[in-house]
């Protein structure tokens, strides 16, 4: 899959993730390794962008007598997810625009 | 490779990203590392995970510069290198050795030659009070005892005994010029590579 187009699912996969409730960084690979493959190092820069562009914050809870960071959605993170939707509406009369060999 | 390996050859593949940085990366994957373990899996199966450290190392720093510099992946290492940039870089190298390299030398070899002079200069100053003293007792003895050859003497010990006390002085400066000579170097290095000292 190309590169550009792998890092704009993935961050919109992780919003997704983190839209039912907040969650910590083994969990979020964990929910999203059996649709699209992700490692900790791709996932790092995601979790640091979305916090630099405001679309996730954190907060560190103790768990186990360690800290653990937590990451939770926030409204600008929802509109992120919600242009994503309305993107792949786009993306969708494209993709059938190009099956059907330009003629529609 | 055991986990504190692999988080040494990390850390070091990190080594162009401030410090802050590299604590966090690391931070990051010490949480992830304890999930892990918490989730069953062995120190080997985490690892495995975790992939090369060289090269999770390298995808991470691509990653963080590429959205830094919000040039994405064409500005690191996505293109290779031409004939022109390493015309260029020879160039920079050049107009650096003219104007930095030169000058630099001439100073550390000012300051070096400095700090030899001293360092000769108070051992030379109570050799040659004692010279002068023992030139003068030759002559006393060949001329007889006189007030201006005893006055001689007298100057003699005096510039043998500023020597001594001079001689600590000029050894500390010596020091001080030779570990300038030294300081010269990292400095200039830190400017031309653009290195934050934070980074070191």
């Amino acid at each position: 899959m190309d590169i550009q187009l792998k890092k704009g699912l993935l961050d919109v996969c992780v919003l997704s993730v983190l839209r039912k409730e907040e969650s910590y960084g083994y969990k979020i690979i964990s929910d999203i390794a059996p649709y699209i493959e992700i490692s900790e190092s791709t996932l790092y820069p995601i979790l640091k962008r979305l916090e630099a562009t405001g679309a996730v914050t954190t907060h560190s809870r103790e768990y186990n007598g360690r800290l653990r960071k937590y990451y939770a959605i926030t409204e600008k993170g929802r509109q992120k997810i919600r242009e994503f939707i309305e993107d792949i509406k786009e993306f969708e009369k494209i993709y059938q625009f190009i099956l059907s060999g330009g003629e529609l | 490779m055991n986990r504190r390996e692999w988080e040494k050859q990390f850390k070091k593949r990190l080594s162009s990203l401030p410090k802050s940085e590299r604590a966090k990366a690391l931070e990051y994957y010490g949480e992830m590392y304890a999930d892990r373990r918490d989730a069953g899996m062995t120190e080997e199966e985490i690892l495995r995970e975790f992939g090369d450290p060289a090269d999770a190392a390298e995808k991470l720093a691509a990653d963080l510069r590429a959205d830094a510099g919000g040039t994405g992946e064409a500005a690191h290492g996505g293109r290779e290198a031409t004939a022109g940039d390493t015309a260029a870089r020879v160039f920079v190298a050049v107009l650096l050795f003219i104007f930095v390299g030169i000058p630099l030398l001439g100073i550390v070899f000012c300051l070096a030659a400095a700090g030899a002079a001293l360092f000769v200069s108070g051992f030379a100053f109570i050799l040659a009070g004692f010279a002068d003293f023992v030139y003068f007792i030759v002559q006393m003895c060949l001329l007889g005892v006189s007030g201006a050859l005893v006055a001689h003497l007298g100057l003699g010990l005096g510039i043998a005994a500023a020597g001594f006390l001079l001689t600590p002085l000029f050894l500390y400066l010596t020091k001080v010029f030779f570990r300038l000579c030294g300081k010269v170097f990292t400095v200039t290095g830190r400017i031309v590579t653009g290195k934050k000292r934070e980074a070191n």
